[in-house]
């Protein structure tokens, strides 16, 4: 997925953002890598079987 | 000894004379004062310095020492602060103007501080960074490389590299993220020490992303380090993340043999791209491992290149909620680039958020395989050296491309000098360890920085005026 200001637009709506067209290019600018990023490990990591981390702390004391 | 070359020295090197009372704190902290007069308007390496407060701790540090109370090798020994570190009566910014950090003044210092202050430790001054350690300095200047004031510092903890490389300061405190303690470290040729998230407490600085955050050292040298871990590491029932685990003699294997150690060499990806400088930097550097006995084996981090986007959806969904309130109530505020930053992490889904947590998971145990049977790995801590000022807004998001993994794996990591370009620009090399293994890190680290040497490089700004004052 590859979001657009179009796309930025609607997000923003639907989640009750009111920011102007000038702050979603510059946020567009730096989503866009991320959601191209999030969409390949979809697509290419097998991720069946991995939880997340029960807790924020990444590895604790079970490293 | 030439008051001006009491700058110079390390933590390692000014204890002893604080100890036998050769050199009084008083006199160290006032040299350091003198260094910030001096060159603070050019490098904005502080936002916030505190000369009354300041001289009044070295006093009583000083007295103590003379009644034969000395608590060790940090006793007397003047730091800085990152201005995100809560130093109770002294103001803490985050560089913002947001949630009136402007005018902040703490009434308790985060358990860092906390533990620094107890081992005798001297706040000598708040350093720069970037605004809530994410974004830019567009509110209280603009910190500059000593190596070359044209040039960026690195971040966000700027202003503790500059410090150091400065020597306007004997030791710093940094942050880490996605790799500021290790960035401007690189860029700035001190030593930036992220260690296995755990071992720091967080409390007492607004957190950028409470599953990555590292508080930590930033020193002249790796001995320097190994001495202020074994100051602020242990459990802290204010942070729940902290490990109940012993703490280790964090200066244990220092001087040991590395002869028969093993690092693997991540080739793809980790050596890809490099400004041709640091390739041949970080090239010379294997040669010298190599020489000191440790076998180099070539491995590969598989998905590499996708730590960058999954670290930077956490990063940011988590920076979002926790700025929420101050990104609806006072946008104005914030500047852009930080702005623009933080309000992404709105734009992700829950979905992007736990499939970046699911595929940090995988990359630990990722990680965890290849470094198997070795005792880390070696690799350029930045791809390029410290770029100009104006070509700043690209390269900073590009120059944590090495520094994220061990951000994201939760594994201690440090930065340490690996050379220079031809245009006199430090380059940095990072080793990354096991979670837990710290000592190991910081052995290795040791053992390449005594048998290379330039950490003794001094920038020549640092020289100017002490020259002229002192024949030096």
């Amino acid at each position: 997925m590859k979001p657009d200001l179009d796309w930025m637009r609607r997000f923003a709506d639907v989640a009750g953002l009111n920011l102007p067209d000038e702050d979603l290019q510059g946020i567009l600018a730096q989503i866009a890598p991320l959601k191209e990023g999030m969409a390949r490990i979809k697509n290419e990591v097998d991720l069946r079987g991995i939880e997340p981390p029960l807790t924020f702390v990444p590895r604790g004391d079970d490293a | 000894m030439q008051r001006e070359r009491l700058a110079l020295l390390g933590v390692g090197e000014l204890a002893p004379l604080l100890k036998q009372k050769d050199v009084s704190p008083l006199e160290v902290v006032d040299v350091f004062l003198e260094r910030a007069e001096r060159l603070n308007g050019t490098l904005h390496a502080f936002i916030t310095v505190d000369p009354e407060q300041a001289r009044a701790e070295a006093r009583a540090a000083e007295q103590a020492i003379m009644r034969g109370e000395y608590r060790g090798p940090l006793h007397g020994i003047p730091v800085v602060y990152k201005d995100i570190l809560y130093t109770k009566g002294l103001r803490t910014t985050a560089h913002t103007k947001v949630g009136g950090y402007e005018h902040f003044v703490p009434d308790y210092d985060a358990t860092l501080v906390e533990r620094m202050k107890a081992a005798g430790a001297i706040t000598l001054a708040k350093a720069n960074t970037y605004e809530f350690a994410v974004g830019g300095m567009e509110h209280y200047g603009t910190a500059r490389n000593p190596w070359n004031p044209d040039c960026w510092p690195g971040g966000s903890s700027s202003g503790s590299a500059v410090a150091l490389a400065a020597h306007m300061t004997t030791a710093a405190i940094g942050h880490d993220t996605g790799g500021s303690l290790r960035i401007p470290a690189a860029f700035c040729g001190v030593v930036g020490y992220r260690s296995t998230y755990g071992y720091v407490s967080r409390h007492g600085y607004p957190p950028l992303t409470w599953s990555k955050d590292v508080a930590g050292p930033m020193t002249k040298t790796v001995a320097d380090t190994a001495l202020i871990m074994n100051a602020i590491a242990g459990h802290d029932p204010r942070d729940r993340s902290t490990t109940t685990r012993p703490v280790p003699d964090f200066t244990a294997l220092l001087g040991k043999d590395v002869k028969g150690m093993r690092l693997g060499v991540p080739r793809v990806f980790f050596y890809e791209d490099l400004h041709p400088d640091v390739a041949a930097a970080l090239e010379r550097a294997l040669a010298e491992f190599a020489g000191l006995g440790v076998e180099l084996v070539e491995i590969e981090i598989p998905h590499a290149d996708l730590v960058g986007p999954a670290a930077y959806v956490i990063m940011f969904a988590e920076g979002a909620a926790i700025h929420e309130l101050e990104l609806d109530r006072e946008p104005q505020n914030f500047g852009t680039m930080t702005y623009h930053r933080l309000e992404q992490g709105r734009f992700l889904t829950a979905v992007e958020y736990i499939r970046a947590q699911r595929f940090r998971e995988w990359m630990i145990r990722a990680v965890n395989e290849r470094l198997a049977g070795l005792d880390g790995m070696v690799m350029p801590t930045v791809a390029f050296p410290a770029y100009r000022l104006d070509d700043r807004v690209g390269r900073q998001f590009d120059a944590p491309r090495f520094t994220r993994l061990a951000s994201f794996t939760g594994q201690p990591a440090i930065s340490i000098p690996c050379g220079f370009t031809q245009e006199g620009m430090p380059v940095g090399m990072m080793i990354m360890g096991h979670a837990w293994q710290d000592e190991k890190v910081l052995q290795l680290a040791h053992a390449y920085e005594q048998a290379a040497g330039w950490h003794r490089r001094v920038a020549p700004i640092a020289l100017e005026g002490a020259a002229e004052k002192e024949g030096v």
